[in-house]
């Protein structure tokens, strides 16, 4: 029923082509937590090591969410790849901080700030 | 009854006792300032600090009698009481907005939504809302959208709103997918006030052994985040989140209960 209510598209990274960026729209939540899973698990499978994930128009998140966005980020990490977020409002970033997912996600302020950190 | 051109007459509210009717009839000018004044000195000795203006029945009202207006507003405000309009005349609501009146003296339209907004704000009344769901994850996040609305539209900021909105959502995922809702669905209660937010979620379950309740009370008493985990956040991010977190399980019922004070009230 919400699958409708986030919106999730994937773009290249200019000049680095085992990149993804994901872009996230709407709320990240149980009921769609899996499909980024499902996702990311895809692009590992096309040879993809880095992902940037986009969260400016991210509006919610909650903890089954943050579980997918950890699963993902350990996938690409035993690939020996990458996962960066950027552009977190600040109640999402409030919840990722009192889970403790700060520590061990790679958060950026800006996409630009994280899509430099790949070249 | 026939009113003189001009009329300032002071009533009581039959819905509110403790809120006075200033009922102005026709053109009020200049010469109702001391009247209006005196009145305000009576109420203020008598310690009923709650003024409603009524405005249904005004053609004019002079800028003077606004200045008076604000400094009876000043004085009944010192006293942690209120002023606020009743129903001006669509001719005089846009008068008094272009003098800026409507940024210091709120209007309602009837009687009703006086009370309403009286009784929140003064007089502690909450709102509260009993649900009934199905224990299926699709329909949470309509009814943690509507909780949040509901705090936002009753002055509750974006943040708070935010965080309540969590808390349910957490909540309700944990009752369908670790309650074990016997009859397919759960129930939420929730209810809040000017100064706090109080909720329940709760299912029926199939009968639980009582390791089965100790392991549950354990999960609900010390959450824990493991890390590398991807699950079992839920309940320690209500726990950070709420003011105070209760439970109560028994053979046949889980119930979660939290109670979120407002920080910034």
């Amino acid at each position: 029923m919400n699958d409708k209510q986030m919106l999730l598209t994937v773009e290249p990274v200019d000049a680095v082509p085992m990149a993804r960026i994901l872009r996230f729209s709407g709320d990240l939540d149980s009921t769609n937590a899996e499909h980024v899973s499902e996702v990311v698990l895809s692009l590992l499978g096309e040879g993809v090591l880095h992902i940037v994930a986009d969260f400016t128009k991210l509006r919610y998140v909650n903890s089954t969410g943050l579980g997918a966005l950890l699963f993902a980020n350990k996938k690409m990490k035993e690939a020996g790849g990458s996962m960066k977020i950027a552009g977190v409002n600040e109640n999402v970033f409030e919840i990722i901080e009192i889970i403790g997912a700060n520590m061990l996600l790679e958060i950026h302020r800006t996409m630009d700030e994280a899509i430099a950190t790949l070249k | 009854m026939t009113l003189p051109l001009s009329t300032v007459l002071l009533e009581p509210f039959a819905e509110e006792p403790v809120v006075s009717v200033l009922r102005l009839y026709g053109d009020i000018g200049l010469e109702a300032i001391t009247r209006i004044s005196a009145l305000v000195d009576d109420l203020v000795e008598n310690k009923r600090f709650h003024l409603l203006v009524d405005l249904s029945q005004v053609n004019f009202l002079s800028s003077p009698v606004v200045g008076a207006l604000m400094g009876c507003r000043e004085r009944l405000m010192r006293r942690s009481g209120s002023i606020a309009l009743l129903a001006p005349k669509p001719e005089l609501a846009e008068k008094l907005n272009l003098m800026g009146v409507n940024l210091v003296f709120p209007y309602y339209s009837n009687k009703n939504a006086f009370l309403r907004h009286f009784r929140w704000e003064y007089q502690s009344e909450s709102r509260s809302l009993a649900l009934e769901v199905p224990a299926y994850a699709g329909y949470v996040p309509a009814i943690r959208r509507l909780i949040a609305g509901l705090l936002l539209s009753k002055g509750y900021t974006p943040r708070e709103a935010f965080q309540l909105e969590s808390i349910v959502d957490e909540l309700s995922n944990n009752a369908i997918e670790h309650g074990l809702p016997i009859d397919k669905k759960f129930n939420i209660s929730f209810s809040f006030d000017k100064s706090s937010v109080h909720l329940a979620v709760s299912n029926g379950c199939k009968t639980l052994s009582s390791e089965a309740q100790e392991r549950i009370r354990e999960k609900f008493r010390n959450p824990c985040i493991i890390p590398g985990s991807m699950r079992g956040r839920g309940i320690a991010l209500v726990k950070k989140i709420a003011s105070d977190m209760t439970f109560s399980v028994d053979a046949q019922r889980v119930q979660v209960s939290i109670t979120k004070m407002r920080e910034e009230s």
